[in-house]
């Protein structure tokens, strides 16, 4: 899954490190994240959205997982 | 889990520690001064056995006291809780240990280990074979946990 967060970071100014301290995760983990090896639970995921003050949506980029055609609208 | 209840936690843990350390530090200091090392160590068996079991316990009781010198430093300093928080509470970490099975092998190896020590009276064959199971165990979830920790 790719994310926004390296970019979120230099904007931010912010080390992997400090996200990681701020958000409850180690510095692993975030470079996981980043480079899509792991993906983020729910509530990780909104932490670090949270923390940004951004919606999940906008820092994960949901575009590569497909849904069925007969989910709920 | 907050960082109070989390220094709670950890208080707690290195008094328990602390206790396994007197303890063994009681024991060793008895056994030394009666004299029973030297006595079960004219047998080869029983030699091995005492041996064994301590270096065991000499290693465990090295990496209590590495832990609770990692608990003290914690303790001092806001930050280094919070970082040790994080890694003991962290997602990836918990997946990892879950899919090699840490959480099951640990305890067992140990198990196995102390049944292992306890034969070495009995049957010094069933021992080593128990001794080198825990040993293989532990190889094997050493290999898986590199192996997820490169995968995630």
């Amino acid at each position: 899954m790719k994310t926004r967060i390296p970019e979120l970071r230099k904007k931010y100014r912010l080390s992997q490190e400090a996200l990681a301290l701020e958000v409850g995760t180690t510095r692993q983990t975030i470079t996981s994240i980043e480079v899509g090896k792991y993906t983020a639970s729910l509530p990780l995921a909104y932490k670090i959205a949270h923390y940004f003050g951004l919606s999940i949506e906008e820092v994960f980029d949901f575009s590569d997982i497909s849904f069925s055609e007969n989910n709920f609208k | 889990m907050t960082i109070e209840e989390f220094k709670i936690k950890i208080k707690i843990r290195k008094a328990a520690l602390s206790i396994f350390l007197f303890i063994y530090a009681a024991i060793n200091i008895i056994l030394r001064i009666s004299g029973v090392y030297e006595k079960i160590s004219n047998d080869f068996e029983k030699g091995f056995a005492s041996s064994f079991s301590l270096g065991m316990l000499l290693g465990l009781a090295a990496a209590c006291v590495i832990y609770v010198f990692k608990i003290n430093c914690a303790l001092k300093d806001e930050k280094k809780l919070k970082e040790l928080c994080n890694y003991e509470n962290d997602e990836r970490r918990a997946m990892i240990k879950t899919k090699c099975g840490a959480y099951v092998i640990l305890p067992m190896s140990l198990i196995i280990t102390a049944a292992g020590i306890t034969s070495l009276c009995l049957n010094q064959t069933v021992s080593i074979t128990l001794i080198c199971t825990a040993v293989f165990q532990l190889t094997t979830c050493c290999i898986l946990k590199l192996y997820y920790s490169k995968k995630y």
